[in-house]
């Protein structure tokens, strides 16, 4: 038997299992066959201690005696290996220890193990479970809920007794002439059968897509059990899901309750906001933007009003940029085209909550005791000016009502103007320069993201920007990835830096890409999606993209790692 | 032993703390339906409230929780027979007398071999059969030779807690402290000296799924059929400081069903043929004893306790109860759960 991932989107994967030839994906679903039960028609995996006919793969787990020094534990199956964790159900209630044990397990036993939560897997929560981790599952929850009478739904469980109408169309609730109450014990549990195995086949297709997070926070919302567990996720696990979690992406984020705030996509952002990126130190005044619907923003009708304003006055180039923005907080002007600021979608309604109002002002706070301006300009709808006013030493405010009406706009002209008085013309070249400096800051970190853009000239026209030193290309800003891609000369001009270095062995010629085994060292801030310089026997003799985290390519014994850009 | 086991056991009852109560009463006397010589009597019952049974204050029995009945600390005689003169009064000269002492009538540490005759002599003035309980590193000829002398022709029964024939289950699941053995060996010095053997079968030890529990059961009764004169089960429930009891709260331990006890009672009746098999259910019925599904409970409980007078297992039935395939979804799905299905329908 063996086991690969095939795809992973934080911590959740699908996978396949190799058993007699047989190819079964994961996260799956193993349909109990007992003297009272007959497998499940469609399932891939019989869970049996008896003898069963079938050609399916049938598995026999040796039951140990339950330990007894960690009521709460697992248990490895000598012939499969996989992990099997022990009283998972009276554990799945007590939140932060089932959040603790999984966790920690996978921490400890690496991504290419399989992990099985006995009987506790049900429509609404199987995705939920498979973000965790969780691999392998089985039918018992069906006959439980069965024998109580109760109806598996999307989001939980029914009596037929409160059901006017059968549920759905599955070939029992299609096929079957009775009322809900009538309904007998095989037929619910048939049932009920066909909504587990349909919620696993919906869950894999999300995992596939890479956007599981987003239908995971829906589907929590059907029992307070399961936003307890992703909110201890969250708020204990962030380190552990961000190193996980891919810096260059395209899926969407929903920012639909208040669990998207501590996504780990945006804590990270944040996070380097305030400790990675540094403002272009050209720009003398701030002026702050409210976001918009479509992202990037400059690609939008009212950020288009807002840069012909600044681009009307004389001296452009001083004013910097920041768009105030629930739920990243604050993103730059340089950063718009970095994940997830160009791909978010919250609903908007003019008012703000006071988590909100709190986390703009603490971020606006320490960005501002960052990075110094001359001049606040604030040209933001009332609703956040008011709770913003305070945290900014004199504010200058161009908002009249909305901040794309004529007068707000023509208030906006007027004051940019008058508030550059005196500063120097900033050349505009210098100021797209920095501009990528900035980027480069965010993306690699201070000290390569000044290296990278010394001594250059920007190219190009936005976003599609190259940067070029000495007649020769370093990289190049796609708008499709929102990060810098590196050239080879890019990647040797900053190949003393200590960061973003991955050392692979000398015993083979790397093409197209390079898998874990292959690399004997890796930094460990690497995230999937990172540039990466590839050195071979201490010399640079590439560049690529990491397609998992630096950690992993250490440990990982197989699967891609990296995606090779350039080669020598 | 398993001394992780008997550790963990042992940490359960350290912030124990006995509770004040007078000395000089039993924890309760009663009476109950019983046979004697084949015919239902009036039995009389005494708990003494001693320093507590030796193993229970070594360890003790993950099930086992009358230690906190007990003293723990010593009791003296004169106090022992105050409680005696207590029950004594509410005695009316019933044929049958029970003597219960939390731990071992037989331990000279809990009872003074004095005070143990004093009882019996007095007892013997009216009774025709003594029960009394004991675990079986106590039962020797010596420990018997004066017991003889006063018991005479009448009987006496000493009932020891073998709870299973299986060592390790014994050994790992319950922590008894003796072996199969130990038992065989103190029911021979019995049988030699003419006393009756009454042995506590368990029902549903820690750590065994119901049907395990009920497999155990049946094969312990096999395994005893030719050494015990009667059997007793004893389902168990989750008792205060007890390993049952942290198992319980964490929903890792469900008392076994009242089905499964007829099931044992009725296999066990087919093997054992005209011995006894009884079964008092200590907290019947509750969520923390046997229970099924709490429309039924007291049906059953009601035909169990007449099977243990009558020996009839047709009193089973015209007993029904839809539950009964929740139990045998128990029996039958259990054993794939690591754990995870120990209370699957509660």
């Amino acid at each position: 038997m063996q086991f690969n991932v095939k795809k992973s989107d934080e911590l959740s994967r699908i996978g396949e299992l190799l058993i007699n030839d047989k190819r079964i994906v994961t996260p799956n679903i193993l349909s109990v066959s007992t003297n009272r039960f007959k497998a499940f028609d469609k399932a891939d995996i019989i869970l049996s201690n008896n003898k069963v006919k079938t050609n399916k793969p049938v598995f026999k787990f040796l039951q140990t005696p339950l330990k007894l020094d960690e009521f709460f534990f697992y248990h490895i199956d000598e012939k499969t290996e996989f992990i099997i964790i022990e009283y998972t159900s009276q554990l799945f209630k007590k939140s932060k220890n089932f959040v603790d044990l999984i966790i920690n397990l996978r921490k400890k036993i690496g991504y290419e193990k399989i992990i099985y939560t006995p009987s506790i897997a049900m429509p609404s929560n199987l995705a939920l479970l498979c973000y965790m981790g969780i691999d392998l599952f089985d039918t018992t929850s069906a006959i439980i809920a069965a024998r109580n009478k109760n109806m598996f739904f999307a989001d939980g469980e029914y009596s037929i007794k409160d059901l006017i109408e059968l549920p759905c169309n599955c070939p029992i609730c299609n096929n079957i002439n009775k009322k809900p109450s009538e309904l007998s014990f095989e037929d619910i549990l048939n049932h009920n059968y066909y909504m587990l195995f349909n919620e696993v086949k919906q869950v894999r297709n999300i995992i596939k897509t890479g956007n599981l997070r987003n239908y995971v926070e829906k589907k929590v919302k059907t029992n307070p059990l399961y936003v307890t567990i992703l909110r201890n996720l969250d708020m204990n696990y962030y380190e552990f899901l961000e190193e996980q979690t891919p810096v260059v992406s395209n899926k969407t984020i929903y920012a639909t309750c208040s669990e998207s705030f501590s996504r780990s996509e945006i804590k990270r952002f944040q996070s380097r906001v305030l400790n990675r990126y540094c403002k272009p130190s050209c720009v003398k005044i701030l002026l702050l933007l409210p976001c918009s619907a479509k992202k990037p923003y400059s690609f939008s009708k009212t950020h288009k009003f807002f840069r012909r304003a600044i681009l009307d006055t004389v001296n452009p180039d001083i004013i910097h940029e920041l768009i105030i923005t629930s739920p990243l907080g604050l993103v730059p002007r340089e950063l718009e085209l970095v994940y997830p600021a160009a791909n978010y979608d919250i609903p908007v309604i003019g008012v703000w909550n006071e988590d909100e109002k709190k986390m703009i002002k603490t971020l606006l706070t320490k960005y501002l005791s960052k990075n110094k301006y001359e001049k606040i300009i604030v040209h933001l709808p009332k609703g956040i000016t008011s709770f913003i006013k305070d945290v900014i030493k004199k504010p200058i405010i161009t908002c009249i009502d909305s901040p794309t009406s004529d007068e707000s706009l023509e208030k906006l002209k007027i004051t940019l103007q008058e508030s550059m008085v005196g500063f120097e013309k900033i050349d505009r070249y210098e100021r797209t320069r920095q501009n990528l400096e900035s980027l480069a800051c965010y993306q690699f970190g201070k000290s390569i993201g000044k290296k990278l853009l010394k001594d250059t000239k920007i190219f190009g026209r936005y976003p599609d920007l190259m940067i070029i030193e000495n007649s020769k290309q370093l990289g190049m800003l796609t708008k499709d990835r929102g990060f810098i891609s590196l050239t080879l000369a890019g990647a040797k001009k900053i190949e003393s830096s200590e960061k973003y270095r991955v050392e692979i062995a000398d015993d083979f010629i790397p093409k197209g890409s390079i898998l874990s085994p292959g690399i004997l060292n890796a930094d460990e801030d690497i995230r999937i999606g990172d540039e990466v310089l590839i050195f071979r026997k201490k010399s640079l003799i590439g560049i690529g993209a990491a397609v998992m985290n630096g950690l992993d390519m250490k440990k990982s014994s197989y699967g891609e790692a990296i995606k090779i850009r350039h080669i020598l | 032993m398993n001394k992780e086991l008997a550790n963990f056991i042992r940490e359960l009852k350290k912030d124990f703390k006995p509770k004040k109560t007078d000395i000089t009463t039993p924890v309760s006397c009663w009476f109950e339906k019983d046979l004697l010589n084949d015919k239902v009597v009036d039995a009389f019952v005494i708990i003494f409230k001693t320093r507590g049974c030796s193993w229970a204050l070594e360890s003790g029995c993950s099930m086992c929780g009358y230690f906190n009945d007990s003293l723990w600390s010593d009791v003296s005689d004169k106090e022992l027979l105050q409680q005696f003169e207590s029950a004594l009064k509410r005695y009316k000269g019933e044929k049958f007398v029970k003597i219960f002492t939390s731990g071992s009538f037989l331990d000279d540490n809990e009872i003074n071999p004095i005070v143990r005759e004093k009882i019996l002599k007095k007892l013997y003035e009216t009774a025709e059969k003594v029960s009394v309980e004991s675990r079986p590193e106590y039962i020797t000829n010596k420990s018997l030779e004066k017991i003889k002398k006063i018991v005479g022709l009448k009987i006496f029964e000493i009932g020891i807690g073998l709870e299973t024939a299986d060592d390790d289950i014994r050994e790992n699941n319950i922590n008894k402290g003796f072996t199969f053995n130990d038992y065989k060996k103190a029911t021979d010095i019995m049988k030699k000296n003419n006393i009756k053997i009454k042995t506590y079968v368990l029902v549903k030890p820690p750590f065994l799924s119901e049907k395990h529990a009920i497999n155990d059961a049946i094969r312990t009764i096999e395994k005893i059929k030719n050494i015990t004169d009667i059997v007793s089960l004893n389902p168990v429930n989750a008792q205060n400081n007890t390993l049952v009891n942290y198992l319980w709260k964490r929903e890792q331990y469900r008392s076994p069903w009242l089905f499964s006890i007829v099931q044992i009672l009725v296999e066990g009746k087919k093997i054992l043929d005209d011995k006894r098999i009884k079964c008092d259910i200590v907290g019947g019925g509750s969520i923390r004893g046997a229970h099924n599904c709490g429309e039924c409970d007291k049906n059953y409980l009601q035909a169990i306790s007449d099977f243990s007078l009558k020996q009839d297992t047709r009193v089973f039935n015209n007993l029904k109860c839809s539950c009964s395939e929740k139990w045998l979804d128990q029996l039958d799905l259990e054993d794939l759960g690591f754990g995870s299905l120990a209370k699957m329908y509660e």
